[in-house]
This record gives C-alpha cells, sequence and structure tokens, in this order.
C-alpha cells in the first residue's frame, strides 16, 4: 500500500502538468511547473504549519483539475495542446524510474543523509509538520531550506511511515521534469534529438559529481542531498527562459516557478538564483526587439522582468528566514561558522582582509589554494573545473556558430560571458565560506559538491541553446549532429569511469543489505523502548556516522547527544575556531545521564578499556553485555547515583 | 504496412530499429546456447562438484566444522585458476544471513575487478551466479561481505547447465541498451539521411525537407 502512494502522486502531478499544458504552459516546460509549484505550495503553507493541509488540498486540486480537464477534452472537445516530447519523457522516464525503486528499494548510506536532509525528510513525515520545530534529541539546527523535503512529503502524505526510495522517487521526479524542459526547443520533425538530450540529462550528474571509480554505488539519482536538484533548477530556470513561448505571465511563469523552488532548496542556492535572474535579464535585454516597440520600452520590460525574477528570488528566501526566526529564533542572515559572520559582514571582512597588510595565513591558504584547484585538480569526469568550463563555453560557442538567426546568436554570446561572469561570485561566495564559515581545517573540504551545482545548471542551459540552434541552423544537421555525438561522447565517458553495476541504472538490491539489517535492528530494539525515553548511544569506533544514523533510524524515539558518538570526549569550539578536547570521566558521564534525563543506554559497541573506565556505573559491572545478554541497560536513579542495570535485550 | 510505412516514416524508422535489435538480441542469446552447448560437448566445460578443499580461502579460519569470516571481505578462490566456470550454485549454512555475496572472474595474471564481478541470485536455499554464457577462468566466490559471520561450505556445484531461457534474459545493463540504444539508432540514421539529403541540396538537387 505505501508504495502505491508514489505512484498515485506521480499521476497528481502529471495530471498538474497537463492543467498547466492547458491554461497556456509549453507541454515539456509543465512537468517542472507542476513539480515546483506543488513544492512551492507545500513549504508555504508548512511554514505557516498547515503542512498535512497542504497534502489535502493538493490532491483535491489534482481530483478536480483531473475532471476539468477530462470534461474539456473529453466532453466538449476542446483540442488537445501539444504536449512536446518533454511531458512525454516525464511521463515515460518517470514511470520506469518508479518501477526500478520500487523493486530495488535503495536507502540511505551517507553521512549528510543521515545528519541533515534525509533525518529532516523523515520528520516531516512523522509529524505532518517542518523540521524545523522538531524535538530530535540533540541541538538540531534545521536551518536547510524545505523544498525538496517537501517533494519528498507529497509523494508520501498517504499512509504510515517513512520510506527512503521513495523520498529518492520525489528528487528523482523533480530532475526528470527538468531533463523534460530541455525538449522544449523540438518540433516534430527533431525526434532525432530526443534520445540524446535525455541521456545527456540523465548522464549529467554522473559527468559533474564523479571523477573515478565509485567503490560503492554512486549517488546520483539515488540521493537526497540538494546539490545536483539545485543545479538542476538553476539550469531549469535558464531552459525554462530559453525554450519558453508566449508573452508575459505564461512566459515569465515557469522561469518564476523554477527559480523560486531554487532558492528553496540549499542556502548557496540565493546565489545561483540571483545570477539565473541576471542572465535572464541579460538574454532579455539581447533578444530581438519586437516591431514597434522602442529602445527605451524594450529596456524598461527587461529590467521589469529581472525585477520580478529578483523578487521570486528574494521573496522565498524572506519567507524562509522569517519563518526560520519566528520557529526556530535562528537568524538567517548569519552564517555561523567560525567567525558567526552575516552574509553582507563576510563580504565586508573579504574585502577589508583582501586590502590590508595583514592577512591571516588561513585566508592566504584559501585565496591561493581555490584558483589552484579550480585550474588544477580534477573534480568532474571533464577534468579540473577550468576544464569543465572550456567544454561548456565551447557548447555555447558552438552553438553561436551554428545557429543562422542573429537574434540566437546574440543570446549565446551574450549567455557565455556573462555566466562566465556570474561563476566569478558564486567562486567567491564559496572561498568566503572556507575563510570564514568553516574551521581552519575543513579548508577545501567538499570543494567538488559546492561547485558542481553550477557545472551542473550552466551545462544543462548550454546543451539547451546548442539544441535551439541545431533547431534553426545554417549546416542543418550539423548542430544535431553534435548533440547526437556528445550523448555518445558522456555515454563513453560514463562507460569508462563508472562500473554499471554501481550505478542506478544495474545496482543491486543486496548492496543495502547492511542498512536494511540496521534498520531492523532498531526496530527490534525501539519496540522495547519508552516512547517518551531517551537513548544514550555507546559505539565506541564510531566516527560520528553511527551516531548519526542511529539518531535517524531509532525516530521517533531520541537519541541523546551521547557526546556525539565515538570516544567518550567534549569537544568545546574555541574562539580562534580550534576545538578543545576533554575526556570524560565516569563521574562526569553520570551527570551528564541525570541532566539529559536519559531512560537507556544502548551499546552498539564497547570494548574492555570502555568496561575499566566506567564499569562503577553498571550494576552488573558490563559483565552481561560481555556475556552477550543484553545490548541495552536501564537508568536507574537512587538518591541522586545512577545505576545502569541490564533489560536483558539481546539482538 | 507500405502506408502506414510511408505515412509515418520516422515512426517506421524507429519500430525497425527496436525490432531489428531486439532480433539480435535474440539471436546473439541462440549464439550463446549453442555455443555454450559445444563447449559442453567437447568437454570444456563439466559439471564437478566441489569441497571447502578446492578453494584457497581467505578471511576465513576453520570454526566448529565450517568456518569464521575473520574480516569484511571473505574470500574463496578456486584453485584450479585454468578451469573455465559458467555457472556456479553453493550450497551455504550462515549463522546470520550473510551480506552482499558475489562471484569474480578474471585471467590468470589480471586484477579481480568489479568490472568482471556478478552478484548471487537466491534459489531457495542456494546461492547461483551466472558469469558471461561460455565461462571464464578465474573464480573467486566473496560468500559474504561481514566479519565474525560463522558458514559451513556444503557444497559448491560448477557448470550446472543453465536453462535455455536464461540466455534470453537481460541484465539491467543489458536492458538499458536496449532501451536506449535502438532510439539512439533510429535518430543516427535519420540524422545521416538528412545530412545525405543536406548535401545534396547543397549540390544543387532540390531538398527534401
Amino acid at each position: 500500500m505505501t508504495d502505491l502512494r508514489v505512484f498515485l502522486a506521480f499521476c497528481a502531478l502529471v495530471v498538474l502538468a497537463l492543467f498547466y499544458m492547458e491554461r497556456g504552459v509549453r507541454g515539456s516546460l509543465a512537468p517542472l511547473c507542476a513539480v515546483c509549484s506543488a513544492g512551492l505550495f507545500f513549504a508555504l503553507l508548512g511554514c505557516a504549519g498547515l503542512l498535512e493541509l497542504a497534502g489535502w488540498a493538493f490532491y483535491l486540486f489534482c481530483l478536480l483539475a483531473a475532471g476539468w480537464l477530462l470534461y474539456r477534452w473529453g466532453y466538449r472537445k476542446k483540442p488537445l495542446p501539444a504536449p512536446g516530447f518533454g511531458l512525454w519523457f516525464f511521463v515515460g522516464a518517470g514511470l520506469l524510474m518508479l518501477l526500478v525503486l520500487a523493486v530495488r528499494r535503495p536507502m540511505f548510506v551517507t553521512w549528510d543523509e543521515f545528519s541533515t536532509w534525509g533525518t529532516a525528510a523523515k520528520l516531516m513525515k512523522l509529524n505532518d509538520g517542518l523540521y524545523t520545530t522538531a524535538e530530535v534529541g540533540w541541538v538540531w539546527t534545521a536551518t536547510q531550506p524545505p523544498f525538496l523535503m517537501c517533494l519528498g512529503y507529497l509523494v508520501q502524505f498517504f499512509g504510515q511511515g517513512f520510506v527512503e526510495w521513495q523520498h529518492y522517487a520525489a528528487v528523482d521526479l523533480l530532475l526528470l521534469a527538468v531533463i523534460g524542459a530541455l525538449f522544449s526547443p523540438l518540433r516534430k520533425q527533431d525526434w532525432p534529438l530526443a534520445v540524446p538530450l535525455a541521456l545527456i540529462g540523465f548522464l549529467t550528474p554522473f559527468v559533474f559529481t564523479l571523477y573515478i571509480e565509485p567503490l560503492k554505488v554512486a549517488p546520483p539519482w539515488l540521493d537526497s542531498l540538494a546539490d545536483v536538484p539545485m543545479g538542476f533548477l538553476f539550469g531549469g530556470a535558464l531552459a525554462a527562459w530559453f525554450a519558453g513561448q508566449g508573452r508575459g505571465v505564461r512566459r515569465l511563469l515557469p522561469v518564476c516557478l523554477a527559480l523560486a523552488a531554487l532558492t528553496l532548496t540549499k542556502d548557496t542556492a540565493l546565489a545561483l538564483g540571483l545570477v539565473a535572474a541576471a542572465l535572464v535579464c541579460v538574454d532579455s535585454l539581447v533578444a530581438k526587439r519586437e516591431e514597434g516597440r522602442d529602445l527605451a520600452k524594450h529596456v524598461g520590460l527587461s529590467l521589469g522582468r529581472f525585477g520580478v525574477l529578483l523578487a521570486c528570488v528574494a521573496g522565498p528566501f524572506l519567507l524562509w528566514a522569517g519563518h526560520l526566526s519566528a520557529a526556530a529564533g535562528v537568524n538567517r542572515f548569519e552564517l555561523g561558522g567560525v567567525r558567526n559572520a552575516g552574509m553582507a559582514e563576510m563580504f565586508l571582512l573579504f574585502f577589508r582582509e583582501l586590502f590590508s597588510s595583514e592577512k591571516s595565513e588561513h585566508f592566504l591558504l584559501v585565496l591561493q589554494g581555490m584558483p589552484e584547484r579550480y585550474l588544477t585538480s580534477r573534480s568532474t569526469m571533464l577534468g579540473s573545473g577550468a576544464l569543465a568550463t572550456a567544454v561548456i563555453l565551447l557548447l555555447v560557442a558552438l552553438a553561436a556558430l551554428l545557429t543562422k538567426e542573429a537574434a540566437q546568436r546574440r543570446r549565446c554570446i551574450g549567455f557565455g560571458v556573462f555566466s562566465a561572469l556570474g561563476f566569478l561570485p558564486y567562486f567567491l561566495l564559496i572561498t568566503l565560506t572556507y575563510i570564514y564559515v568553516f574551521r581552519p581545517e575543513q579548508a577545501f573540504e567538499s570543494f567538488e559538491r559546492y561547485l558542481y551545482p553550477y557545472y551542473i545548471g550552466w551545462f544543462l542551459a548550454s546543451v539547451l541553446l546548442l539544441a535551439l540552434s541545431a533547431r534553426a541552423s545554417r549546416f542543418v544537421v550539423e548542430g544535431k549532429a553534435a548533440l547526437w555525438g556528445l550523448s555518445l561522447l558522456l555515454t563513453l565517458r560514463c562507460w569508462l569511469i563508472l562500473p554499471p553495476v554501481y550505478t542506478a541504472v544495474a545496482f543491486d538490491p543486496s548492496e543495502f543489505d547492511e542498512r536494511r539489517r540496521f534498520e531492523q535492528r532498531v526496530n527490534e530494539l525501539t519496540a522495547h523502548l519508552d516512547p517518551e525515553g531517551r537513548t544514550f548511544v555507546i559505539s565506541t569506533d564510531d566516527t560520528g556516522l553511527k551516531w548519526f544514523t542511529y539518531c535517524y533510524a531509532f525516530l521517533p524515539w531520541q537519541v541523546d547527544y551521547s557526546y556525539g558518538g565515538g570516544p567518550f570526549e567534549i569537544k568545546e569550539l574555541q574562539e580562534d575556531g580550534s576545538r578543545l578536547v576533554t575526556p570524560v570521566d565516569a563521574e562526569a558521564w553520570e551527570e551528564h545521564l541525570l541532566e539529559t534525563g536519559c531512560t537507556t543506554v544502548f551499546i552498539d559497541k564497547a570494548d574492555e578499556a570502555f568496561a575499566q573506565e566506567y564499569e562503577a556505573l553498571f550494576e552488573d559491572g558490563m559483565r552481561a553485555y560481555f556475556d552477550e545478554e543484553t545490548v541495552l541497560y536501564d537508568v536507574v536513579v537512587q538518591n541522586g547515583q545512577v545505576q545502569l542495570v541490564s533489560a536483558d535485550i539481546l539482538l | 504496412m507500405k502506408g502506414w510505412r510511408k505515412k509515418h516514416p520516422s515512426l517506421f524508422l524507429l519500430f525497425a530499429c527496436y525490432v531489428l535489435c531486439l532480433l539480435a538480441a535474440v539471436l546473439v542469446g541462440l549464439g550463446q546456447f549453442a555455443y555454450n552447448r559445444v563447449l559442453y560437448q567437447n568437454g570444456t566445460l563439466e559439471t564437478v562438484r566441489l569441497t571447502a578443499a578446492d578453494f584457497t580461502l581467505q578471511q576465513m579460519e576453520p570454526m566448529e566444522g565450517g568456518f569464521l569470516t575473520t574480516g569484511g571481505d571473505p574470500q574463496m578462490i578456486l584453485t584450479d585458476t585454468e578451469r573455465r566456470v559458467d555457472t556456479v550454485r553453493t550450497k551455504m549454512r550462515y549463522r546470520t544471513e550473510p551480506l552482499v555475496e558475489t562471484a569474480f572472474y578474471a585471467k590468470p595474471g589480471e586484477p579481480y575487478s568489479v568490472r568482471r564481478m556478478v552478484y548471487a541470485q537466491q534459489r531457495g536455499q542456494d546461492r547461483v551466479y551466472e558469469l558471461p554464457a561460455g565461462g571464464r577462468q578465474g573464480l573467486r566466490i566473496d560468500p559474504d561481505s561481514a566479519a565474525g559471520n560463522l558458514l559451513w561450505v556444503d557444497e559448491v556445484i560448477l557448470n550446472e547447465r543453465r536453462p535455455f531461457y536464461r540466455f534470453f534474459i537481460p541484465s539491467a545493463t543489458e536492458g538499458a541498451v536496449l532501451l536506449a540504444g535502438p532510439a539512439l539508432l533510429a535518430g543516427g540514421i535519420a540524422l545521416c539521411r538528412q545530412g545525405l539529403g543536406a548535401l545534396k541540396g547543397r549540390k544543387g538537387v532540390p531538398r527534401n525537407d
């Protein structure tokens, strides 16, 4: 039954896409509009504390829309608008993807899924509310924007329980909707380009996120992190503009929806949203002037569009900032981190330090390291970031050369120049976060992951421009052949680097057996726990990942902070960004258990050294654990002293 | 048919490519079946029943009549590295259900690689590994991916003849190729035809698009 809800959600999204199409949106852009508007609707009502109502309203609206469409097309015999390749692709590929996921049932495996994205999505399903105010048992700074989690909630609205592959399905539907937008320029006779474009879209996350052979199933298409969707929405917003049709609202609506959704995908998406809005403005300026429209009016219209798009970026950003401030008391304009600087303050700090004679060592290290890594470090299948940029700009140049329309050539040149310029502030933003937000030892951590959203969006928009040029090419076939060849080259590149069994195409379900077993173990354990209780987790060989995984898997049961998993140490952040580490003795642990109100202690793994240090707190000196009689101890408080008593529970 | 072909030439081309590729896949399956049977006839492939003694064991220590996995990558490497293996059926018992079970193959001197790896298919209590039809040398079975599990190797049967229909069931990768390949091929052919048309057009022959 829980599997059917995803297919129901998919049908609802298709109906919504058809509704958009009937209202004048281009068929290929309709799925993007449907997915974005649905996610935004849930986010908006979620911020108002009406998430469950959003679900009922959404499905009711889709039901009514289906009836209305049947009435119009069936009873009134109104002509059906051309759905375009994009809508067909969304329906076909979406169905296939859902079937593959439903059969193979992949699960979360990466750190950030347990610490951030997956936990937020699970909390939403469990609480029927936004994750920002949810109790998770530890300091939960849930500032990540809600768009992806809202999509996850949408597809899992009916039924009970959170299912991980269904959250992947929600994210993948968004990616498919963006790929659908790439089909917008295709007319019936351009069908030879349909499969190459689908292939390029499908392979794009692999090409820009992987560069060496993976050692386990690779994340693209089996991922709940926001980086790839952010890149896709950046490209999707540009594609929606380049390939839009009509005038006024109809032309701008898909772009507005994609940009608003983009802003609510991840914190750094604000920068991408602003760049996309500026690129649309430039494109609007260089576009052919309509007959009878003077230059001043043309410029005014372009700036007006820019203003609308800026509002679409700023509106959701401010809405989310307001919600965070009201619900969680978090100031979104402060970035936290080592300097606890605000957004504008960070730029001021940078320029002050840049022109000052006294620059910190860390500042110089990051400032020199970032361009060096961009130029030389291999971070995509195409090579370094600089090489990826070169390939993308080559595609834009090809698009400019192939077209026979002067306006299209101006558009390509404008896009090429300003997208490259737009990359600079984005690159600077990432540089600044390494200087002022991350700890010094985290410099360049996830360097590739923070930059590839821009490459992805940039690449998708370039491919669309090439498709547009190919359609109206001076050399009718060459443009199409270039795209056909590009799809083959990307396939070959992926084939050389990626073993198919480690991709979403052919992974084996047994690769997730360990996680399944983990979940099963936790379910058996939580059956013995008091729902109101709080569990302290001990896992001495943990680096933190296991603790996050337990926190995630235990929900709605709460896991204590447990010193962050691993060794019993208290880590405190110093003013200079370094960490003060203090070992915990038995007395301090006892105090912690009393303070936090832990009701049980779960031992995932403990060794003799651990027992020697803390056995005094255990009634049996941990004998039952080492004799494999229990993994769970009850916290019994007598006269203000803690005794850990075996619960005789073995998994 | 002819009318339909003329009316919808693109659809016909697409349809023809799918039919041709499907036929080609069936032919490949038939060829593999015939080749397999020949290999069984001339004795290159023979059904043999082995025990753990026929394998070099790594990260597996004898215990309680079976083996304890001492690391996360226990391996059973077939001692007879020259033997050609087409299918493997393992009859094993485990104290706890094993994690990922795979089989690798590699020519002598060639490293084991994930590109030469097949996953186990569960058939009742047994596991079956189907290597590429025709067989490969250098078998290695990874019966578990977890340390601390106890397992008993009752029997390993090599080269049980696979049923006829198994030669026609594509793997997930082959399925993906069969899905996208014909459409890509049809697109390529259409582009070539358009290209030839354009070339004639540039030489003064009227174009037909």
